[in-house]
This record gives C-alpha cells, sequence and structure tokens, in this order.
C-alpha cells in the first residue's frame, strides 16, 4: 500500500509541476484557486474531521493571513514574498492561539457560535478600521516577485509563475499536516473527539493538545488565506465573513470528513462545480445549497467516503464526528 | 431635552428587543426540546418578510399577510423536522447542526430566486402609518403595534407554556422526554408541533418586520447573529433567558448607536464572547 501510494506520488509531482504546459491560463487560475481552498478546507477538516470541533468561523483565519500578507507586502518593501507568507503564517498562529484558548474549552454547538463570534468580531474590526484596512473597499496587495537562489525571479504576477509557488507551499503545507495527524498528538486528538473524558483520565491534556490542534489549523488556514490575498491582488472584509466560513465547510463535507484528502476534493469539486454553474445559471449557489443537503442526508461521510468505504485512506477509527453538546 | 433623546431611543430598543424575542423564542424552545440549534430558522423569517410583500402585493391586505405566512411557514417547518431533521438525528448533532446550516442557505438562496435581490418595501397598513406625540416629538404608531403585538403574543406564550395542559408535556418533555414518552404521550409529535409553532412564529415576526425594515436578503444573516448572541446570553434553551437577552441586545443596538457609532457592531461580540468565557451556560441556562 505504501509502496503504490509513492509510486502514485512520483506520478503527480512532476505531472502538477508540468500543469502550466499542459493547460490554458484560465484552467490554470481555477488550479490555483483550488490550490488555497483545498487547504483551507484540508485545515478545518483537522478541526471537524479529527478533533469533532465544527467551527463557524474558520474563515477568521484565513482573513487574518491575507491581510497580514497584504499589509507586510505594502508597507515592508524589502521584505521578501516567503518572509511576509511567513508573517502571516505567525500571524495565523498567534490569531489561533489567541482565539483556541477561550473556544477549545468548548464543545458542539457552543464551540461553534463562539467562533462565528470571533471571525465576526474579527469582521466588524476589518470592516470598521479603514485607516488599516481601508474597510469595504479593500486592501490592494501590491505583487511582488520571488527571487529562487540560482533560477532568478519567479514571476508570480503571472499565472504559471504563481501556481508554481502556490503549488510548492500547499504541498509542503499538506505534508506537515499529513505527518502530523500520524504523530501520537495527532492520535490523541481523535480519541478525544471520540471521548473527552476518556482521554483525560488517560492522562492526557485535553485542553493543551486541542489548543495545539486549532493553532495548526489557524496556520494553515492563514496560509491559504495569505495565498488567496496575493493571488487576487486584493484582500477585503469578505475574506473573514460568515460566507466564507460557510464555502470552507460546504467544499469539506462534499469532499468527505472521514479522510484527511476528502475536503482537498471536495473544493476541488466546489470550485470546478461553482465555475461551470456560474455560467449556466444565475441561482448557482441555490444547488450547491442543495447538493449540500442531500449530502448530510444520504451521504454524510461525503464523496470520498461513498467512494472509499473503508479503506486505508480513512483516518484511525471512523463514524460521524459526534461529540457535540 | 436629552432624556427624551434617551427615552425615544430605549423605546427603539425595547421595540427591536420584543421583534428579536419573538424570533429567539421559537428557536429558543426548540434548542431546548430537541438540543438542535435549528439555523434555517432566520431563513424561515426572512421568508415571513418575503410573503408579506407577496401578499400585500396581490391582496393589499397587511392583516391577511399575518394570517396566512406563519400557517405557511409553520407547515415548512414541521415538514423540515419530519422529512429531514428526523432522518439524519442518529448521525449527532453536529450533522443536524450543518443540516439546518444548509438549510438556511437553501432557503435564502430560493428567495433570491423567487423575489430577487432588490429590497422590496412593504407597505404599513393605514391605520398604522402616523405618529403619536411622544415627549414632545413624535412617535410612529407603527412601532408601537410591533411592541403591543409582541408583548401579546409573549404573554399568550406565557400562558400557554404555564397555564395549560399542553403546556405541561412541552415543558415536562424539555426537561425528560424519556419519561414524557413512558407515559404515554407521544413525544415526536409534541416535538413535530413546537418546531411548527417555533417556525410560524418566526414567520410571524418577519410579517411584522417587514413594514419596519423592508423585506430583503440580508435579513437572514442580520437576524441570525442577533440570534445566536441571544441564545447565548440568555442560556441555551431558557425562555426567560432569551427575554432578558433580547432586550438587552435592543438596548445595546440602539444606545451603542447613539454613542459609539463606529463600534455597535463589535459590543454585542464582545458581550458574547465575555458570557460564554465567563458563564458558558448563559445566564439561564442549565450547566451543557
Amino acid at each position: 500500500m505504501r509502496r503504490s501510494r509513492l509510486s502514485v506520488a512520483l506520478v503527480a509531482v512532476p505531472v502538477l509541476y508540468a500543469l502550466p504546459w499542459l493547460v490554458d491560463t484560465l484552467r490554470l487560475r481555477i488550479v490555483i484557486e483550488i490550490l488555497y481552498f483545498g487547504l483551507f478546507a484540508v485545515s478545518f477538516n483537522l478541526l471537524f474531521g479529527y478533533a469533532g470541533l465544527l467551527s463557524f468561523g474558520h474563515a477568521a483565519t484565513f482573513g487574518v493571513g491575507g491581510y497580514t500578507l497584504g499589509l507586510a507586502l505594502n508597507h515592508l518593501p524589502r521584505l521578501p514574498f516567503l518572509g511576509a507568507l511567513g508573517l502571516a503564517a505567525l500571524s495565523g498562529a498567534a490569531a489561533g492561539l489567541g482565539i483556541g484558548a477561550f473556544c477549545v474549552r468548548l464543545r458542539g454547538t457552543y464551540f461553534a457560535l463562539l467562533t462565528l463570534a470571533f471571525s465576526q468580531f474579527l469582521f466588524a474590526v476589518a470592516f470598521k478600521w479603514r485607516a488599516l484596512t481601508r474597510g469595504d473597499d479593500g486592501l490592494i496587495v501590491q505583487g511582488r516577485d520571488l527571487a529562487v537562489p540560482g533560477l532568478g525571479a519567479l514571476r508570480l504576477g503571472e499565472a504559471p509563475g504563481f501556481y508554481w509557488l502556490a503549488l510548492s507551499v500547499v504541498l509542503l503545507c499538506l505534508g506537515a499536516a499529513w505527518r502530523f495527524t500520524r504523530t501520537p498528538l495527532g492520535n490523541a486528538v481523535v480519541l478525544m473527539r471520540e471521548n473527552d473524558e476518556r482521554a483525560a483520565f488517560l492522562g492526557y491534556n485535553v485542553y493543551a493538545t486541542k489548543l495545539i490542534v486549532f493553532t495548526v489549523a489557524a496556520t494553515l488556514a492563514a496560509v491559504a488565506g495569505a495565498l488567496f490575498a496575493a493571488f487576487q491582488g486584493l484582500v477585503s472584509p469578505s475574506a473573514l465573513d460568515l460566507q466564507t466560513s460557510t464555502v470552507v465547510v460546504f467544499m469539506a463535507v462534499l469532499g468527505g470528513t472521514g479522510t484527511f484528502l476528502g475536503p482537498f476534493f471536495g473544493a476541488a469539486l466546489y470550485i470546478v462545480v461553482q465555475d461551470w454553474l456560474s455560467k449556466t445559471t444565475e441561482n448557482w449557489p441555490f444547488f450547491i445549497g442543495l447538493a449540500f443537503v442531500l449530502m448530510i442526508l444520504f451521504a454524510h461521510e461525503g464523496l470520498t467516503g461513498l467512494a472509499v468505504g473503508r479503506g486505508s485512506w480513512r483516518r484511525p477509527t471512523g463514524g460521524a464526528a459526534g461529540g457535540a453538546a | 431635552m436629552s432624556w427624551a433623546l434617551y427615552a425615544t431611543q430605549g423605546l427603539h430598543g425595547l421595540v427591536y428587543g420584543m421583534l428579536l424575542f419573538l424570533v429567539s423564542a421559537g428557536l429558543t424552545l426548540v434548542f431546548g426540546m430537541m438540543g438542535i440549534l435549528n439555523i434555517a430558522h432566520a431563513a424561515f423569517y426572512m421568508l415571513g418578510a418575503y410573503l408579506a410583500w407577496t401578499v400585500v402585493h396581490l391582496t393589499g391586505s397587511f392583516w391577511l399577510a399575518l394570517a396566512v405566512a406563519p400557517p405557511l411557514v409553520g407547515g415548512l417547518g414541521m415538514l423540515v423536522e419530519r422529512f429531514l431533521l428526523r432522518r439524519i438525528h442518529a448521525f449527532g448533532h453536529a450533522y443536524e447542526l450543518l443540516l439546518t446550516f444548509g438549510l438556511f442557505y437553501m432557503v435564502s438562496e430560493t428567495t433570491r430566486w423567487i423575489w430577487g435581490s432588490y429590497t422590496l418595501q412593504v407597505p404599513m397598513p393605514p391605520a398604522l402609518a402616523g405618529s403619536v406625540p411622544f415627549l414632545g416629538g413624535q412617535y410612529p404608531v407603527y412601532r408601537l403595534f410591533i411592541l403591543g403585538i409582541s408583548a401579546l403574543i409573549c404573554l399568550g406564550m406565557a400562558v400557554a407554556l404555564l397555564r395549560t395542559r399542553v403546556g405541561i408535556i412541552i415543558r415536562s418533555t424539555v426537561s425528560d422526554a424519556q419519561m414524557v414518552s413512558a407515559l404515554g404521550i407521544n413525544t415526536p409529535l409534541v416535538s413535530l408541533g413546537v418546531f411548527g409553532s417555533g417556525s410560524a412564529l418566526a414567520a410571524l415576526a418577519g410579517v411584522i418586520a417587514a413594514p419596519f425594515v423592508q423585506a430583503d436578503l440580508s435579513m437572514g444573516v442580520g437576524i441570525l447573529v442577533d440570534l445566536f448572541v441571544v441564545i447565548v446570553i440568555g442560556g441555551f434553551g431558557s425562555l426567560l433567558g432569551a427575554l432578558l437577552a433580547s432586550l438587552m441586545i435592543g438596548e445595546l443596538q440602539s444606545f451603542g448607536i447613539l454613542w459609539f457609532p463606529e463600534f455597535a457592531m463589535v459590543f454585542e461580540f464582545l458581550l458574547m464572547a465575555a458570557v460564554l468565557i465567563l458563564r458558558p451556560q448563559g445566564l439561564f441556562g442549565e450547566k451543557g
């Protein structure tokens, strides 16, 4: 199994890097969107699928990452692009630690509402603090090229250049997140999803463990948000509003919260379908909502749950992410 | 004359607070009984306002809208409970929450599909269109009507819950559904009824709110956020808590806009976050 997964990776990664020569710019832009929204959805699922914590405010740190990158690029002219990206990740981690310190003590509906409250609070700040964020108009993010040692500058203003950057960053983040779920700490989180009390009796520090997971998820979401802001060249309060938090829930559930990569495929499907539907009908959000509701009713483990059944891609110990208050 | 301004502002807050309570009452009852935070509730409220527009547009009668919209939306609520929520009960609360979340989205998008994205003006009934003298100024009659009718419904609910047989059954089902069911009462039917009445109440509030705020697609998200704050502050499942919290939010918004127009939005969330952190069960809630 491991060997076959390795061979899949050996074929897939070069193909992914060669993609700019295989598809046109328009499609490549869609793939870039899939990359950062996929990372965003996977980070959401670290909380929901693994820890059983349903967040209705996951856009909060997505937005924090976006704004940090934008502000860093606009105000620190000598900072290299990767430095700004690192700053965005750091600010996401800090925001995650701060918000998580309050939220992870709660479970179920309470957790969902408190995360929502924090994201709405940040939304209000982004909306009202015009001097810093330009409010409703949005913050225009200045582009910057990426200096690659030995290769010269990677032009991030063009789709292929940005694609290579986004692909590398997202692959790196996904790899790190996957490793994280395989650590003893990552396993302990699953135990806590199934039974908090038992985990505590076994000597695990439930609060600290959940806080670490929350922070990791927030950091990844911030990286995704930073890529989003850099690619769009603009970040506005809508990056951290309820709609963005909703979209990531849809993506994760569509793809399947029972697997690590399910939410990534969910994001891909969401973006492709949205792209196609929005050309066909202006009422596309209705159909996306319908698909989501049908999915919950008839296949609540998502598409990967349907496709893979109980194969090796499942996260350890299956079943619904229950544990709501 | 600044005390007159404060009094007027206080009355504004009371009006919005009571309206908010009308919507949050149904949500609170359903949460107390079934443990489900029905996010679609906010969309039902919005649907009430849009149905009011249609009825007023077709027949010219606001009172007819008040009679027609609540049963329609109540019926829709019953269908949701019977055929959707009950189906996925076994998957756990997280999926019930996700389902109502999806339904909220769908009802909102259906509303956009049917009625379009523009704000629709719902005229006030002519009998209530004027204003009355109030502390040297004028106060719109319609706001007083909102206050009166909400107070009346609130009173009616209190009597129904505390003094009738059905009320006793509902209250006992909230506290121990299994025992009530063992006594030979059809608790799924009770849930269905409560869910339906809660949805109808939301639509009723929507109809009443329509001439006041106008039918608009932002109504749903707007009230949703306020509802969450009310439910959290009041305590999940506590009607008294919902009443107090609704009035608090009404006044907070009313005076917040007066004193700190820039930050009115932020206060609510700070209050909610503070309650969740210091007293997660809310003012009147039981430890969850």
